[in-house]
Order: structure tokens, then C-alpha cells, then sequence
């Protein structure tokens, strides 16, 4: 047993030194010299004594022949290949695995690095896909759409939903890496799609699939391009719908389609340019703004408004309120503005976190009129760090899709 | 002696409760494995472990130095473990064990045990990555809860990383103090083996990914191989509890639904996967192919280029091979390409 050791050892490093092999055998230096001196001149041995001269096999086919004869009963077990079968416990773990992956994987910064990431996730998921589509994984095409239909005919209703949720997703994910953007029509309609198979998913649990098909529908909305007010409203809305697909999705959804129609796929959009506009004045005096949602939690307790419509769920709320009220939010709708375009700092994060602290001033200059203020102001910003922390897809990367058109 | 602890951040007093039981375990360590295996099958066993605990916890918090506190734990222990021994109901086979391990304890040395395992690992794991192998130092710590939710008894976990002033690795034994027994002492070879295996010597330094299929599954495979070649040569009397232990926590760390868990069925699966496939087209004995997926992944783990690439690599390991990928491996197998062109030329899949 252990010369068969030794002698597999060589035939799998093929020219090596003593310390080499040593590490590959459970032998002793000394031993091992011993036995490989015996297999000459099948492996070559060094002609001085020093652990660091190379010995070589001469003749691979004999020495495997040798291990073989060496081994008797006694070999390695024959490794376990998985199978292909509908059984396999491991293509559970890779679907899970390829589900996390294409979630986690937007929280990657660098574009190249996110593509790698991708093709790995979907080589899994076509492994799993294979297996029931009776087809070698590697000629499966995510792209090609009859892979949906022909697994709606062979698997379980659940299990099909949760892999053609996964399958939207791979698509999803590998448009945005090669920074191809969808228009508004066809977004919509991967969004009925997406509502459809959900409903379908029964027992099966697909929360990363859901997060992760959220996340690169909404990356759609956004662009590193559009002004810092955009960029803000943007990605408060888009945490905001991650963050509430955690909790309950059917009430993520209904902020989804609404969200996907007011905002529209980002290049051709119009982009959100204020915090605070008037939208009407009203025969009683009081105007109808529309207004970041925010800036409500810390106006002072005396300040009242009515509720009217939801544009930009998560982000911009309509209110009727007193020419007063709209004057301070205006006010410090401007304040924040402001303080964005002037930022050095661009980043998404770095844009939720300077919103927090210009709340925390504006805070501190009304407490006077309200203390509790402070308290409401606290809370805000803690709900912004939070969200500021929660990984998201960037948006489509504009330089692969330009680099592709070339 | 200095009453102080050898790794900084370590406080003294739970430096010095782990050492005094690793200290005991170490010279007891050709019975670990029964030791460990009787835990739960006799009350006066797992009682004497407990005694062994109280008594390293309490002398630990005193003035003695390291060497007379050691000492004195185990004569206490030794009190209390004649004591076990005079009861009537003892169990014949429980009797054995305990007295066994009293005359084993009374050798205990005052020399770190931890340090002696990872000399002896680090040596070996450099003669296996040769010229590619980068120094390292072990650090312990304290971990405030298990590594895990549950019950296993492997109250032990490792990290590696590179302080930046620094072009060594540190390997950094984190132990939770409250579980810490005879099963978690013996699966410390495993875990430093899989330390120096799959991160000291990576080329993707830095990156600490919990659910790469490469570096915690691929090579986490070889590092057991190496183990179970190694468990000998590294100690000859703790070899068997070192073996049956890493089993053992290999179990463990498959079983769960985390990331992690599931990085490593994906990273074994793929390295079978491979081992068949060298069996299989390259007809090798299997001995030989265990051996070949061993050296390519040693190789692969040298290689210059981002863990999301090794990672993409194992994806493409599944139970049938793409006919490009298998071209590439026969490339490489037959010498025409190294590793770092293996990686280059492996599809996206």
C-alpha cells in the first residue's frame, strides 16, 4: 500500500524533488527514497543525494501499470462522479448556490470581476436546468426562451416557477453585465411575467431569486449618469423595494410596477431634477407638492399636511398643505439640494449619508420650535444608514455595452 | 515565568484556562479519541472534564506562573480524578479510560501546544507548495460564542490574513473558551492544515469569501487529503483522534444550509468530479488521479488571478466536463500549458 502511494505520487507529479512528493505520502524521506530507487529506471532518480534533486518518470505508462499491481485490493476508492439524476442532493446546494451568487454578486465593485461572478452563477443553474431538460448543461443558452416552456412540461409546478425565477434572473444579470439596458415596455412585461411565476412558486422558497430579480429590474431605473437628486430619489426607492421584498412581497410588487411605470428604463427617462415642486395652488390657499418623503419626518410637530398620492413610492410623495408648511419644505428641500450638488463625494452611499447628516442640521436648527424633533430626526437617519448599508446592483455598465457596440 | 499571555489581545487569565486543558489534552492525546467518545456515553467521564475546566479556570485567575499553575491544575485534577476512580458504579470501561489519562496527564509540559501543531503543519505545508509558500504566524484568540449554532463539540474556528505591515500570514485560532474539549483539541491538525492549504500560500491574499467553491471546497478537499497523509508525520500519537475528528468536522461543515456549507458539498463534489474525469480519460489509477486533482490545485492556488476566475473554474466541474474545458485539462495534464494558461483557457462555460 504505501509503495503504491509513493509510486501514484510520482506518476502524478511527473519530475519532482523528495520534499515534493514527502508532502504527498505518508512515508518518511528516507522510505521514499527506498522506493523510488527500486522503481528505476521507470522514475529517473537524481544522480547526487540532495532532497532538492528532481527525479523524473521515464516511462508513465509502467509506472502506472506498477500502481496498479502495487495496489491490489488496496486502492483509493474509485472517486464518486456525481450523477445526473433528479436525486442528486448537490444540485440543491448549487441551486441555492446560484441564486445567492447572482444576488450577492451586485455588491461587487468592479464590472469585470461581476461578470466572472455571473457566468459562474449560471453555469450552476444550467447544471440544475440539465438535469431535468435531459440536454448537456453546457448547450443550454439562458437566452433561448423554450427552456421555460419544456420545463413547464417536465417538472413539478413549484420547483418550475422557482427555476424560471432564477432563469429571469441569469437573464437579468447577464444583460447588465454586458451593460445592455431594457426599455420600458418590455420591462413591464418581465415584471408580469415575474408576478405570474411567484404566484405559481407554492412551497418552494426563493428569497434570493426575489431579491435578486427586484434589484436588476430596478438597476434598470437608474443611471450613474443622472443628476444627484435623481441618483438620490432613485436609490432610496430601489432599497426601499429591496428592503420591503424582504418582508412581504406581494406588497414589494405593488410598489414595483408602479415604480417601473412613473420612472421608466434610465436612458431615455426624463430625470427626477427636485426635491420639492409645487404642483398646484389650490382655491383654499394651500398647495398640492410634491416633495421628498423624507423631509415630512422632520418637519416640526406643529407643521400638518394631507396625504394625496404616492408618485415615486419610496421617494417622492404628493401632499396638500398650508403655504407655510410648503414654504419650509421647499426651504429645505433647496438646503438639500444644494448641499448634494456641492458634495465631492458621488457614490450612492456617500449620497444617503450626506441626506442624513443635512437632516441632523436641520434638526438641530428646529428644535427650538419642536423638541421632539430630534427624536424623529434620529429615526430617519437611522433608517438611511440602514439602507445605505443594503448591497444593491449598480446600474447597467455603460462602458461594457459601449464596448461591445464597437 | 512572566504571568502573561504569549498573543497579544489574548487576556492572560483565559490564555492561561486554555493552555492548562490544551496542555492536558496534548499529553493525553494518544486516548482522545476514546476520551471523546466516551463524553457522551458516561456521566462520571464527562463530570471529570468539567472538574478539569473549573480547575484550569479558577488556577488560571491566580499569581502562580504558567509552569506551577499548570502543575498545580493538574495534581488537583489528579485528586479529583482518584476520587472518580474509588466509586464502585464506575464502568469498567470508563475506569480504564480516566486512569489511563491521570498517569498520561501527570507528563503534561508547559511547552504551547498550539504553536507545536502549527510548526509542524506549516513545515509540511511548505514542502507541498515549495517555492510558492509564504511564511506564516499563529496568533489564538477568544471567540465569545461557538462558531456555530448547535451542538457539535468543535468549539474551534481559524482565520488568515495579512497585516498590512506585515509579509507574513497570520493564522488566527479563535477557541471558545467554554466548549473547549478533547474533540475540538483534536481537530486543531484539520483546521491548521486547512489554514495552510487553502489560504496562507493563496495568490487571491486578502480576499476572505466564506462561500468560494475554490477555496473553501476545491482545496478544502486537498487539504484533507494532505490530513489523512499527514496525521502521522505531524503526530504519531495524536494521529487516530486527529483523523476520526476530521471526519468528523468535515461533517459538520457540510451538514448546514449556510453559504459556507453548501461552498463546500459544490467545492468536493467538483474535485470528485475531477478525480473521475482523470480516472476515467487520463486512466489513472485512482490513487494517481486523488493525486493529480491534489497537484492542480496546488498550482491553481499559486496562480495570479482573482478568486471569482478559481471559482468560475470549479463551476465548470460538474459531472460531465465540457468538451473545451477537457481539452484544456489534457493541455494540461500532458504538460503543454501551466496552470495560469489552464485558467486563460477555460470558457465562460
Amino acid at each position: 500500500m504505501s509503495e503504491a502511494q509513493v509510486l501514484a505520487a510520482a506518476a502524478a507529479l511527473r519530475r519532482f524533488c523528495l520534499d515534493e512528493i514527502a508532502a504527498l505520502c505518508e512515508e518518511e524521506p528516507t522510505e521514499i527514497r527506498k522506493i523510488l530507487a527500486a522503481a528505476s529506471p521507470t522514475v529517473r532518480t537524481p544522480d547526487g543525494a540532495g532532497d532538492r534533486s528532481n527525479y523524473e518518470v521515464s516511462d508513465l505508462a509502467e509506472l502506472r501499470s506498477m500502481v496498479r499491481v502495487r495496489a491490489g485490493g488496496h486502492t483509493t476508492p474509485r472517486s464518486r462522479r456525481g450523477t445526473a439524476g433528479q436525486r442528486d442532493p448537490v444540485h440543491r446546494a448549487k441551486l441555492a448556490h446560484a441564486e445567492e451568487s447572482l444576488l450577492r454578486c451586485g455588491g461587487e465593485p468592479s464590472a469585470a470581476q461581476r461578470r466572472i461572478q455571473v457566468a459562474t452563477a449560471v453555469n450552476h443553474l444550467k447544471q440544475v436546468l440539465a438535469q431535468h431538460l435531459q440536454t448537456p448543461w453546457w448547450m443550454l443558452k439562458i437566452a433561448d426562451e423554450t427552456i421555460d416552456e419544456r420545463l413547464r412540461d417536465t417538472v413539478d409546478r413549484g420547483v418550475a416557477a422557482r427555476l424560471q425565477l432564477n432563469i429571469a434572473v441569469a437573464r437579468l444579470a447577464i444583460n447588465h453585465t454586458s451593460g445592455h439596458t431594457v426599455p420600458t415596455s418590455k420591462l413591464v412585461d418581465q415584471f408580469n411575467d415575474f408576478r405570474e411565476t411567484v404566484s405559481a412558486l407554492g412551497e418552494q422558497r426563493a428569497d434570493p431569486a426575489i431579491h435578486g430579480f427586484v434589484d436588476l429590474l430596478t438597476a434598470q431605473l437608474a443611471t450613474d449618469a443622472a443628476p444627484v437628486v435623481d441618483r438620490l430619489v432613485v436609490t432610496l426607492a430601489r432599497r426601499r423595494i429591496h428592503v420591503a421584498a424582504g418582508h412581504d412581497v406581494e406588497a414589494a410588487m405593488r410598489t414595483l410596477e408602479p415604480l417601473i411605470r412613473t420612472l421608466g428604463s434610465a436612458p431615455n427617462r426624463e430625470p427626477v431634477r427636485e426635491l420639492y415642486r409645487t404642483v398646484r395652488h389650490l382655491p383654499d390657499g394651500r398647495n398640492r407638492v410634491v416633495v421628498y418623503g423624507d423631509l415630512l419626518h422632520i418637519l416640526p410637530g406643529q407643521f400638518h399636511w394631507q396625504h394625496y398620492s404616492e408618485p415615486l413610492p419610496g421617494a417622492l410623495v404628493e401632499v396638500i398643505a398650508e403655504d407655510g408648511v410648503s414654504r419650509h419644505l421647499s426651504r429645505i428641500a433647496d438646503l438639500l439640494a444644494q448641499d448634494l450638488a456641492r458634495t465631492p463625494y458621488r457614490s450612492e452611499k456617500s449620497l444617503i449619508g450626506q441626506t442624513a447628516h443635512v437632516f441632523q442640521e436641520v434638526a438641530l436648527r428646529d428644535a427650538a420650535l419642536d423638541d421632539s424633533i430630534m427624536t424623529r430626526t434620529d429615526r430617519t437617519c437611522s433608517e438611511l444608514v440602514g439602507l445605505a448599508k443594503t448591497a444593491l446592483w449598480p446600474p447597467p455598465d455603460a462602458a461594457a455595452a459601449a464596448q461591445e457596440n464597437r | 515565568m512572566p504571568i502573561c499571555s504569549p498573543y497579544p489581545g489574548l487576556e492572560t487569565w483565559i490564555w492561561r484556562d486554555i493552555f492548562a486543558r490544551a496542555a492536558v489534552f496534548h499529553a493525553a492525546r494518544a486516548r482522545l479519541a476514546e476520551l471523546s467518545d466516551h463524553i457522551d456515553r458516561s456521566d462520571e467521564i464527562r463530570l471529570a472534564l468539567c472538574d478539569l475546566q473549573v480547575l484550569a479556570r479558577s488556577y488560571a485567575a491566580g499569581q502562580l506562573d504558567d509552569e506551577s499553575m499548570l502543575a498545580a491544575v493538574i495534581t488537583a485534577w489528579d485528586v479529583t480524578l482518584s476520587r472518580t476512580l474509588e466509586l464502585d458504579q464506575l464502568d469498567p470501561s470508563a475506569r480504564a479510560l480516566l486512569s489511563e489519562i491521570r498517569d498520561l496527564a501527570r507528563r503534561a509540559c508547559q511547552d504551547d501546544p498550539f504553536q507545536r501543531i502549527f510548526a509542524r503543519v506549516a513545515e509540511l505545508a511548505r514542502n507541498a507548495y515549495g517555492e510558492g509558500w509564504r511564511a506564516a504566524t499563529l496568533a489564538v484568540s477568544h471567540i465569545g460564542s461557538p462558531p456555530r449554532i448547535g451542538d457539535d463539540p468543535y468549539a474551534v474556528t481559524a482565520v488568515t490574513a495579512w497585516p498590512s505591515a506585515s509579509d507574513e500570514a497570520e493564522v488566527e485560532l479563535r477557541i471558545h473558551c467554554a466548549r473547549f474539549g478533547p474533540a475540538a483539541f483534536a481537530a486543531l491538525p484539520m483546521l491548521l492544515v486547512h489554514e495552510c492549504i487553502c489560504h496562507v500560500p493563496a495568490r487571491q491574499s486578502g480576499v476572505i469569501d466564506n462561500s468560494s467553491t475554490f477555496a473553501e471546497g476545491l482545496l478544502d478537499w486537498v487539504a484533507y487529503v494532505y490530513h489523512e497523509q499527514w496525521a502521522v508525520k505531524l503526530d504519531r500519537m495524536l494521529a487516530p483522534a486527529a483523523r476520526s475528528h476530521a471526519r468528523s468536522l468535515r461533517d459538520v461543515l457540510r451538514r448546514g444550509d449556510s453559504p459556507a456549507c453548501r461552498a463546500r458539498q459544490l467545492g468536493h463534489r467538483a474535485a470528485d468530479n475531477l478525480q473521475a474525469w482523470f480516472e476515467d480519460d487520463r486512466e489513472q489509477p485512482p490513487m494517481e488521479a486523488q493525486m493529480s486533482v491534489v497537484k492542480l490545485a496546488v498550482q491553481l492556488n499559486l496562480v495570479d488571478r482573482s478568486l471569482a476566475e478559481k471559482d468560475r473554474f470549479v463551476s465548470l466541474l460538474d459531472a460531465q466536463l465540457p468538451p473545451c474545458l477537457q481539452d484544456a485539462l489534457r493541455g494540461w495534464d500532458d504538460g503543454l500549458l501551466d496552470a495560469d494558461q489552464l485558467l486563460g483557457a477555460v470558457p465562460a462555460a
